[in-house]
C-alpha cells in the first residue's frame, strides 16, 4: 500500500516513453512530412509525454488531461490552417519559409497534443497502454514491411545467411521485427506488475499477428491485380504492334504515352476521362467528334510514327497550355470548316492535352471544380463540317509541299500487296473518279468496311507487319488501329498522303441537344485522315459492317449533364471558395446517424456495464477490493440505492444494511485499502472482497421486488449513478 | 435537538474486533490493547451512567485523545456521575512518591466569588514547622469536573484554562506540573445565563469537544430507575478499572498507529477553508482545532475497530470539534447546517477518489 496519491514514474523513464513515441512518429510520418516538420513532431512528443506526467502529478482528473490534449490538437490545426490559409503570410515571408512554419505548426502540435492524451490513458487506464504499445509496434511494422514477399530483404550479408540455412529471410527480417516490437511494447510497460505485462504484451503480439495476416493478404491481392496488370500490358504491347507493325523498339517514347486505345475490360470502358463543353452548336459532316492526341505520319521503314521532322505534324502534338498559343500548320481559311470553341476539362490524368479537330488555338483555363477535376483549358477548333461529297474534285496534298514532306505523306511498307490491293480498288472506280483523292479514300473505306470484321481478337501481335497480317488474311480480324492503317498505307499506295491520328472520338448524337460531352476512356479511337488542298486533313471513319464487340449504348446523359454544369462554372483560383454540404443536408445525415448513435451508446453502456461487473475477478489483488466494491455498488444502484452526497460510503452501507448486510463489510475492505490500514482485508471478516461483492448482489436480488431487480439489471446506465 | 453521534458506536458490541497489528506491535501496547482499554472504561462509566452512551463515547474519545470537553447540559442529568465515575475507573498504580499529590477526581463548583487559587492551590504557613507549604488545589487529578464553568470570574477561568492547555499551574511564582493524564469536563448551563460570564470563542477554541445534549429517552430514564438500586450496591465499582499508565500508553499508541491518509488530511483543511469562505461565518474555524481534530480523529478510528482515518469519522466528529469554535454573524444561521455543509463536497471527493483508484 502507497501513500503517494499518483503512480510516479522518474524524469527519465518519462523522458524515454517521449523518445519512444518521437521514434515511432519519425518512422511513421516520414513519408508525408517535411524535415522541420519530423523534428516538430519529435519534439512536440516529447514535450506532450513530460506535460502528460506533469499533470498526472497535480492530480488532473483524466478527462481534463484527454481534453487539454485534443483541444492542442484542434488548436493547431486551426492555427495552421490559418497560417497557410492567409496569402499575406505566404507574402510576407517567403513561401517556402511560410510552408515550413505551416509543417513545423502541424506536426509539433499533432504530436504534442496526442502524447499528452496517451501518455495520461496510458498511466490512468491499463488498457490504454495497448494503443500506445500498438502505435510504437505499428511504426516498427511499418518499416519491416516492405521487406515482406522478399522486396527488399538487404542487407543481403544476412539475408544470403538465411538462404543458405534454408530460411527465407523475410520470415526472418519480419521476425527481426516483431522482436524488437515487443521489446519496445515490453519497455513500455516496464514497471508495472508483471501478470499485466504477459496479457498486454500478449495482446501485441496478438495485434502484430492480424497485421501481418493483413498485410500478407494484402501482398497476395497485390500479386494477382499485378499479374492480371501484366497480362494488361501485353495485351497492350500486342496492340501498339499492331499499330506499327514490328517489335517494339522503344524508338519512340511518346508512342507509348499516347496509346489510350481501349485496354480495359466493361469498367474501364465506362470510366469518365472528360467532359467537353461547346460554346456553339456544330454538326461534323462525319457524324463524329474527333478529339486528337497525336498523330503518326513518318514511315521508319517498320510502322507509322509521330513525324521527327521539324514543323510536320505540329498541329496534332500539344503539350498542356499556360498561356493562350496559336497552334501552327492548321488550314483556317473557313473554307469547309466551321470555328468552334470547346472548354476540356479533365477527369483522369492524360500526359498531354488533346483537341477538338482541327485546333488553331489553345487557352489555360482555371479548374472550375478543384475537387473533381483535374485541369481545364480551352481549345478553339476548325471542324469540317461541309458534306463530304463537296470535296469530290479537290486535288491532294498541298502545292506548299516540298518533295520531302511529299515523300513523307506518302511512303508505304515497300510491301508489294499493298499495291497491288489499291490498283485493283481503284480500277473498279468510274473513270472521272479514278484519280480523286476523296473517292479512292472512299473506295478503300469501302473494301474494308465490307470485308473486315471489326474484333480485338486478333494474332498478328510480334509479326513484322501487323497490318499486312491483318489485310491480306482470310477473315480480316481487326481493330481500329489495324483498319486505320490499312486504310492510311492502301491510299499511300495511291499516292494520296495520309496519316493515322490517335485520340477519341465520340459520335455526335452523344450531344442530345445540350452542349456537353462527356468523354470515355472507351472512347479511345484511332483513324485516317487524308489531305485536301484548301481543306487540310480530312478524317476518314472506318467501320466494318460486321463485328464481334457488342456496342455500349451511351447511358451517361446525366453524368454528362452534370459534369457539364460543374464545367460551366467560373473557374475558382482558390479552393478555400469551396464550399461544403449545405446546413440543411448535414443536419439531415445527422438526424439519420441519430438512431445508430443512440444504440451505439447503449452497446457501449451495456459493455461498461457488464465490464465493471467482471472487473473484479479479473483485477489485481491491489485493485480487487475497489473494483470489487465498485460492482457491488452498481448492484445497489440498479435496484436504486444510492450513496448521497457528502455521505461517508460507511454510512450508506448502514443506511442500507437491510438491503445488503454485505456491503458494510466491503466497504470496510475498500477504503480501509485506499486509507491505508495495514489489514484491511481483515473487514471482510474471512471473505474476499469479490465474494462480498457478489453476495451483495444476491442480497439485493432478496430484498428487492422482481420487477424492480430486472429493471435495474437492463438498465444499460445504472452504473452512472454508483459513486 | 440532537447533535451527538448517529450511529452505535463498535465498542458496544460485546464482541471485539480483531485488530490487525504487525508482530511487533503485539509484543507492546498494539491498538487492540488500546481497544480493550477502552471497552473495559465504557463498560464500567455505563453501568453508573443508563441512556448516554453517545456521550460517554466522545468523553472517551476525549479522553484518548488528551482532549478537553465542554458539556452544554441541565442540572440533574448526570454529568457529574459520570465524571466521578469515570475517575474512579481510573487507578494509579503508581508507588506513593511518583504519584505525589495527585487525586483520581475532584470537582469544582464554579461561583462568582471563586478565586483562582481555590483552584489551583495556595501556599500557607505552618505555624508549627514555622514554613511555608503548598497545599495543591483541586485541578491536582485525573478527572477534574469544572461544573458551571461560566459562573465564575474570567480571572479565574483564564487561570483555570491555562491550566488546561499547559498541564501545569503557577503559583507565587512557582511553576508545578499537572498530571499527564489531566482531563477536564466542563459544564455549563445553556439556559440559565443571569449572572453568567460566558467564555469567549477564544478560550471555548481549549475544549476539544463541546456537546449539548437533550434529556435521555423513555426507556433509558426507566432504565435509570430500575438499575438504581444495583448502582447503590456499588455494582460500578465491582467492575474492572483501568490504569492510569494504560491510558498514557494508549494515546501514544493511537497517535503512533492509526493512519492518516494525505487525502484525509486534505479533506480536513478543505472543510475548514470551506467553513471560513461561508459568507454567514464571521470567524472561521483555526489552525489549532485541526490540530486537535487529528488525534480525535485517530481515536475514533481505534474505538471503531479501524487502524485508518474515514471519511466517516470527520462526518461524525468535526460538527462536535468545529460547533463551538465558529462565530456566525447575525442572521440567525445554525452552526451545525454550516459545519455540514461545508463537510458534504470534501467528504464527496474522498469517497469519489478512492473509488476511482486515484491515490
Amino acid at each position: 500500500m502507497t501513500l503517494t496519491p499518483v503512480r510516479m514514474t522518474s524524469r527519465s523513464t518519462e523522458l524515454f516513453h517521449g523518445l519512444l513515441l518521437a521514434t515511432a512518429f519519425v518512422v511513421c510520418a516520414n513519408t508525408i512530412a517535411l524535415v522541420p516538420g519530423l523534428v516538430a513532431g519529435s519534439v512536440g512528443a516529447v514535450f506532450g509525454t513530460l506535460l502528460a506526467s506533469w499533470m498526472l502529478r497535480q492530480r488532473y482528473r483524466t478527462w481534463v488531461i484527454l481534453a487539454v490534449g485534443v483541444g492542442i490538437i484542434a488548436g493547431g490545426a486551426l492555427v495552421t490552417s490559418l497560417f497557410l490559409g492567409s496569402p499575406s503570410i505566404a507574402k510576407a515571408a517567403s513561401p517556402t519559409l511560410a510552408l515550413r512554419i505551416g509543417e513545423v505548426l502541424r506536426w509539433g502540435t499533432l504530436t504534442w497534443g496526442l502524447a499528452t492524451a496517451l501518455r495520461a490513458a496510458a498511466v490512468r487506464f491499463r488498457a490504454a497502454l495497448a494503443i500506445e504499445g500498438s502505435i510504437v509496434v505499428l511504426a516498427v511494422v511499418t518499416t519491416i514491411a516492405a521487406h515482406r514477399d522478399g522486396m527488399i530483404a538487404r542487407p543481403l550479408e544476412i539475408s544470403d545467411w538465411f538462404w543458405r540455412q534454408g530460411i527465407d529471410p523475410v520470415i526472418a527480417f519480419l521476425g527481426v521485427g516483431l522482436l524488437g516490437a515487443m521489446l519496445l511494447a515490453g519497455v513500455l510497460a516496464y514497471g508495472r506488475s508483471k501478470k499485466r505485462t504477459v496479457v498486454q504484451l500478449a495482446l501485441v503480439l496478438l495485434l502484430g499477428f492480424f497485421l501481418a495476416s493483413r498485410i500478407h493478404s494484402a501482398d497476395t491481392e497485390a500479386v494477382q491485380k499485378n499479374a492480371v496488370g501484366q497480362k494488361l500490358e501485353k495485351e497492350k504491347d500486342d496492340k501498339r504492334d499492331g499499330s506499327g507493325g514490328g517489335s517494339g523498339t522503344g524508338d519512340n517514347k511518346n508512342d507509348q504515352k499516347e496509346d489510350d486505345l481501349p485496354q480495359g475490360g466493361e469498367q474501364e470502358k465506362n470510366k469518365p476521362a472528360a467532359i467537353v463543353v461547346f460554346h456553339r452548336d456544330v454538326r461534323p459532316s462525319s457524324g463524329i467528334f474527333y478529339f486528337r492526341h497525336g498523330a503518326f505520319s513518318q514511315f521508319n521503314g517498320a510502322r507509322l510514327i509521330e513525324s521527327t521532322l521539324a514543323g510536320v505534324g505540329e498541329d496534332a502534338r500539344h503539350d498542356f497550355p499556360f498561356e493562350t498559343r496559336p497552334v501552327p500548320g492548321v488550314h483556317n481559311d473557313g473554307d469547309g470548316r466551321t470555328e468552334v470553341a470547346t472548354d476540356v476539362a479533365l477527369l483522369s490524368p492524360h500526359s498531354r492535352m488533346f483537341a477538338l479537330t482541327d485546333a488553331t488555338e489553345v487557352a489555360p483555363m482555371p479548374n472550375p471544380e478543384p475537387a473533381r477535376f483535374r485541369r481545364a483549358y480551352r481549345a478553339v477548333s476548325q471542324v469540317v463540317t461541309d458534306d463530304y461529297e463537296s470535296f469530290i474534285g479537290m486535288s491532294p496534298g498541298s502545292s506548299e509541299w516540298s518533295d520531302a514532306l511529299w515523300e513523307h505523306y506518302t511512303e508505304a511498307p515497300p510491301d508489294a500487296r499493298y499495291h497491288d490491293l489499291a490498283r485493283k480498288l481503284q480500277s473498279d472506280l468510274r473513270p472521272d473518279l479514278k484519280t480523286d483523292p476523296l473517292a479512292l479514300a472512299f473506295v478503300v473505306k469501302r473494301y474494308l468496311e465490307t470485308n473486315a470484321t471489326y474484333s480485338f481478337k486478333n494474332k498478328y501481335a510480334g509479326s513484322d507487319d501487323p497490318t499486312a497480317d491483318f489485310l491480306f488474311s482470310e477473315d480480316m480480324r481487326g481493330y481500329c488501329v489495324h483498319l486505320a492503317h490499312a486504310e492510311a498505307y492502301l491510299v499511300r499506295a495511291l499516292g494520296i498522303p495520309a496519316r493515322v491520328s490517335a485520340g477519341y472520338a465520340v459520335p455526335a448524337e452523344n450531344l442530345a441537344g445540350g452542349s456537353a460531352l462527356l468523354i470515355k476512356s472507351g472512347d479511345a479511337h484511332a483513324w485516317a485522315e487524308i489531305y485536301l488542298e484548301g481543306i487540310g486533313w480530312v478524317p476518314i471513319e472506318v467501320t466494318p459492317e460486321k463485328t464481334d464487340v457488342e456496342p455500349t449504348p451511351f447511358e451517361e446523359k446525366d453524368l454528362q449533364q452534370l459534369l457539364g454544369e460543374m464545367a460551366r462554372k467560373e473557374g475558382r483560383t482558390e479552393r478555400a471558395a469551396y464550399e461544403g454540404p449545405k446546413l440543411g443536408e448535414l443536419l439531415a445525415k445527422v438526424w439519420s446517424a441519430v438512431p445508430w448513435l443512440l444504440l451505439a451508446v447503449v452497446a457501449l453502456a451495456y459493455a461498461i456495464k457488464i465490464w465493471r461487473l467482471l472487473a473484479p475477478a479479473l483485477a489485481s489483488e491491489k485493485k480487487k477490493a475497489r473494483l470489487a466494491y465498485r460492482a457491488a455498488l452498481d448492484r445497489c444502484s440498479a435496484a436504486g440505492h444510492i450513496r448521497r452526497r457528502g455521505e461517508p460510503p460507511e454510512r450508506f452501507a448502514q443506511r442500507i444494511a437491510d438491503v445488503a448486510p454485505s456491503l458494510d463489510p466491503l466497504t470496510g475492505v475498500h477504503v480501509g485499502t485506499a486509507l491505508g490500514s495495514r489489514a484491511p482485508l481483515a473487514a471482510g471478516k474471512g471473505r474476499s472482497a469479490p465474494s462480498l461483492s457478489s453476495d451483495v448482489g444476491r442480497e439485493v436480488r432478496q430484498s428487492t421486488r422482481w420487477w424492480r431487480w430486472l429493471l435495474g439489471g437492463l438498465n444499460p446506465i445504472a452504473w452512472w449513478w454508483s459513486r | 435537538m440532537v447533535v451527538v453521534a448517529v450511529n452505535d458506536p463498535m465498542i458496544l458490541e460485546t464482541e471485539m474486533t480483531p485488530l490487525q497489528t504487525a508482530p511487533v506491535a503485539a509484543q507492546t501496547f498494539g491498538l487492540d490493547a488500546c481497544h480493550e482499554v477502552a471497552r473495559r472504561l465504557f463498560d464500567r462509566v455505563r453501568s453508573a451512567v443508563r441512556g448516554r452512551d453517545d456521550v460517554i463515547e466522545l468523553v472517551l474519545n476525549a479522553l484518548f485523545a488528551d482532549g478537553h470537553i465542554l458539556l452544554e447540559d441541565f442540572p440533574g442529568s448526570g454529568k457529574t456521575t459520570l465524571a466521578k465515575t469515570l475517575g474512579e475507573a481510573i487507578v494509579d498504580t503508581r508507588s506513593e512518591e511518583e504519584r505525589g499529590v495527585i487525586e483520581s477526581f475532584r470537582r469544582i463548583q464554579f461561583t462568582p466569588d471563586l478565586l483562582p487559587s481555590d483552584v489551583m492551590g495556595t501556599t500557607i504557613f505552618e505555624p508549627n514547622s514555622g514554613t511555608f507549604t503548598f497545599r495543591p488545589g483541586p485541578v491536582f487529578a485525573h478527572v477534574v469536573l469544572a461544573d458551571e464553568i461560566n459562573r465564575t470570574s474570567p480571572k479565574v477561568q483564564s487561570a483555570m484554562l491555562e491550566a488546561m492547555a499547559e498541564k501545569q499551574v503557577t503559583v507565587d511564582n512557582r511553576t508545578r506540573r499537572l498530571d499527564e493524564l489531566f482531563f477536564v469536563i466542563a459544564t455549563q448551563n445553556p439556559l440559565d445565563l443571569a449572572g453568567t460570564y460566558p467564555l469567549p470563542v477564544a478560550q471555548l477554541d481549549r475544549f476539544l469537544f463541546k456537546i449539548r445534549m437533550t434529556h435521555i429517552d423513555r426507556g433509558s430514564e426507566l432504565d435509570v430507575l430500575r438499575s438504581m438500586a444495583e448502582r447503590k450496591a456499588g455494582a460500578p465499582r465491582a467492575m474492572p478499572p483501568v490504569s492510569r499508565d494504560e491510558i498514557i500508553r494508549a494515546r501514544a499508541t493511537i497517535e503512533e498507529r492509526v493512519r492518516v491518509h494525505p487525502l484525509i488530511q486534505e479533506a480536513l483543511v478543505d472543510i475548514a477553508t470551506t467553513i471560513r469562505d461561508d459568507r454567514r461565518v464571521l470567524q472561521g474555524v483555526s489552525t489549532r482545532s485541526l490540530v486537535l481534530a487529528v488525534p480525535a480523529l485517530q481515536t475514533r478510528a481505534m474505538l471503531y475497530g479501524r487502524d485508518y482515518v474515514s471519511s466517516e469519522d470527520l462526518a461524525a466528529l468535526l460538527p462536535h470539534v468545529f460547533g463551538h469554535r465558529v462565530e456566525l454573524g447575525a442572521g440567525g444561521a445554525d452552526v451545525h447546517e454550516v459545519v455540514q455543509a461545508a463537510m458534504a463536497g470534501p467528504l464527496e471527493k474522498v469517497a469519489r477518489v478512492t473509488l476511482k483508484g486515484e491515490v
